[in-house]
């Protein structure tokens, strides 16, 4: 589905990421993981078209995405940034705007375009709040309008750059469990992820970075079992019998 | 009792919306009504309704309605003034709402760009050293001139080293604006002329006085192109509340509409500038005002902040007129004594909201 070919990319000069080949499949939930400053969120940038790598590119089925323009890649991948904007705009308003890449010379928005943000609204689980002002609602609330849009684009591949923070517990794992859904309606679903115990339980696959290098492309058995995460991330891993796992420092 | 929401509009639904619409249209033919009716010159209802059937439909008496006081009255100054009226009030509020929008800012207006001392550089420079070369209306054209050269070359400052952001913008606009005043009192100081000073504080603060109906029809179809024009481009401006980054995950770079509605909007500013001077605080009032009512989306508040400005200026103008006994009293003077305060009221209305936000 996506593919990455000997990715290289910095910012101003400053290589963050090197030679990063990786491969990811339809219907894939993919954790991208690692320590601070590992080059998660710019690994994430390039593979949404937003920076341009030194070298290397990223593919998308046959189409390397530099010859793509930001109109057609908006189409085939959403890509949710870490940092957003609030704006005082009503939930559906906010959702509607991920129809923009779809919409014609126009820009006017169809019933049937109406018909998938209110589906968008719905997976998201923001659908009762639809009417409410995006800067009046919580941050998890936020986060799910914020999804909504993301959904709305109806894209094959869905970025998400630590989704999960500013969670509780409870809406952390309701978040998993809906990516878990969407990657089982055919999507790709890439999402950075520090709480290592979601990536860990939900993810079919790890992608484990370490100071801009790929060290490790794994399903989280075998990705646990490698002792690379314990290595990379300085802490010790126990997987409990029941299911869970525990943390603690090295 | 419902809590007063301002952020999202008090008054939300497409049929009210299409109400206020009508509701607006119909305010704005009667205020042009009932505005040419007032004036210094004493004149009944029915003379001046007499010229205006006249002109319009041919009815009535030649000998009295085609020529003379009355005639030259309501129709070579009172009803010029008023279109001007309409056309720059819908100009400045229009040009506001986009000015927002684009540097993602409450506060812009149309003057951010650094127009208005660019546009009184330009008045300086034709008063005070005599620049006759446009013939008459060398003061409004020296002035348009200073308005685009200011507020293209912030366009082109702000847009140095890569992309425009509404804090270059905003910077290069500011510093736009105190070398032109430099420039501009540099010129007075030097020129040393007392009275023609006075004269260029008078055009700074703005008149529809110099109405004629030439120079109208020009302003009034640029104002209404440049209208429709933005009211056809609301998606992305209700995108540019998003931000760059998210506009670009939408497919979207703002950059070169940014740059695009830019020029649009001062040429817009420029004319407005060249048919009236300078006139401040309606293209931050007006699109304050209908924000708090109707919400941000921008398919509604362009239309709507255009009428309300029509409608507004055209008051405006009407009290300036006749508010002192036999001289009038510039409109931009006006418009501040009257809009600061009601401005003020907006913001301490605590639950008024801005589209954008950080």
């Amino acid at each position: 589905m996506m593919r990455f070919e000997r990715v290289c990319a910095g910012y101003g000069g400053v290589p963050c990421l090197h030679d990063i080949s990786a491969s990811l499949r339809e219907g894939e939930l993919i954790g991208l993981i690692g320590p601070n400053g590992s080059g998660k969120s710019t690994l994430l940038k390039v593979a949404a078209g937003q920076l341009a790598p030194n070298g290397g590119g990223v593919y998308l089925g046959e189409a390397c995405l530099c010859g793509l323009s930001v109109r057609q890649i908006a189409r085939k991948i959403a890509y949710m940034p870490q940092s957003r904007a609030v704006p005082n705009i009503t939930v559906r308003q906010l959702a509607a705007h991920g129809r923009y890449p779809h919409l014609g010379l126009g820009r006017a928005m169809s019933k049937g375009d109406w018909a998938i943000v209110d589906a968008a609204m719905e997976t998201a689980g923001i659908a009762r709040l639809a009417d409410r002002t995006v800067s009046d609602l919580s941050g998890g609330e936020r986060q799910r309008a914020y999804i909504a849009m993301a959904l709305s684009q109806h894209t094959e591949v869905l970025l998400l750059d630590e989704p999960a923070a500013h969670l509780d517990m409870a809406h952390q794992f309701a978040l998993m469990e809906m990516l878990s859904r969407l990657k089982s309606s055919g999507k790709t679903v890439v999402v950075v992820l520090h709480e290592l115990a979601l990536a860990l339980t939900y993810c079919d696959r790890l992608l484990l970075l370490d100071r801009g290098r790929l060290v490790l492309c794994a399903a989280p058995k075998k990705a646990l079992s490698s002792g690379m995460l314990e290595t990379t991330f300085g802490i010790r891993i126990h997987a409990a019998a029941e299911g869970g796992y525990t943390f603690a420092p090295r | 009792m419902r809590k007063l929401d301002l952020r999202n509009g008090l008054i939300r639904g497409t049929p009210l919306y299409i109400l206020a619409i009508f509701v607006l249209l119909a305010l704005l033919v009667f205020s042009i009504l009932f505005a040419v009716t007032v004036g210094s010159a004493d004149l009944s209802i029915g003379q001046v309704y007499g010229v205006i059937f006249y002109k319009l439909f041919g009815l009535g008496d030649p000998q009295t309605m085609a020529s003379g006081a009355i005639h030259d009255i309501v129709w070579l100054i009172r009803l010029p003034r008023i279109v001007l009226g309409m056309a720059v009030g819908m100009g400045l509020a229009v040009v506001g709402v986009v000015m927002q929008a684009i540097v993602k800012n409450p506060l812009a207006d149309p003057y951010v760009l650094g127009i208005s001392s660019g546009a009184s550089l330009g008045a300086t420079v034709a008063i005070l050293l005599s620049v006759g070369a446009f013939g008459t209306n060398s003061v409004g054209l020296c002035a348009f001139i200073g308005a685009m050269l200011a507020s293209f070359a912030v366009i082109w400052i702000s847009g140095l080293g890569g992309r425009i952001t509404s804090i270059k913008l905003v910077l290069s606009g500011v510093a736009m604006s105190s070398m032109c005043s430099a420039f501009s009192n540099m010129i007075v100081y030097t020129a040393n002329d007392a009275n023609r000073f006075m004269t260029v504080t008078f055009w700074l603060m703005g008149s529809l006085a110099s109405a004629r109906w030439e120079s109208n029809a020009v302003i009034l179809l640029i104002v209404l192109i440049a209208t429709l024009f933005f009211i056809s481009q609301s998606r992305v401006l209700n995108l540019m509340l998003l931000g760059d980054d998210t506009a670009i995950t939408l497919g979207t770079n703002l950059q070169t509409y940014r740059r695009l509605y830019l020029i649009v909007a001062s040429v817009m500013v420029g004319f407005v500038v060249y048919s009236s001077g300078v006139i401040g605080f309606v293209g931050l009032i007006i699109p304050h005002f209908v924000r708090g009512l109707f919400g941000v989306d921008h398919r509604r508040l362009l239309p709507l902040s255009a009428l309300c400005g029509s409608i507004f200026l055209i008051w405006a103008d009407v009290v300036a007129r006749t508010i002192l006994p036999r001289t009038e009293l510039p409109i931009g003077v006006l418009i501040s004594v009257v809009g600061a305060p009601i401005f003020i009221l907006l913001l301490v209305k605590k639950t008024y909201g801005f589209g954008g936000g950080a």
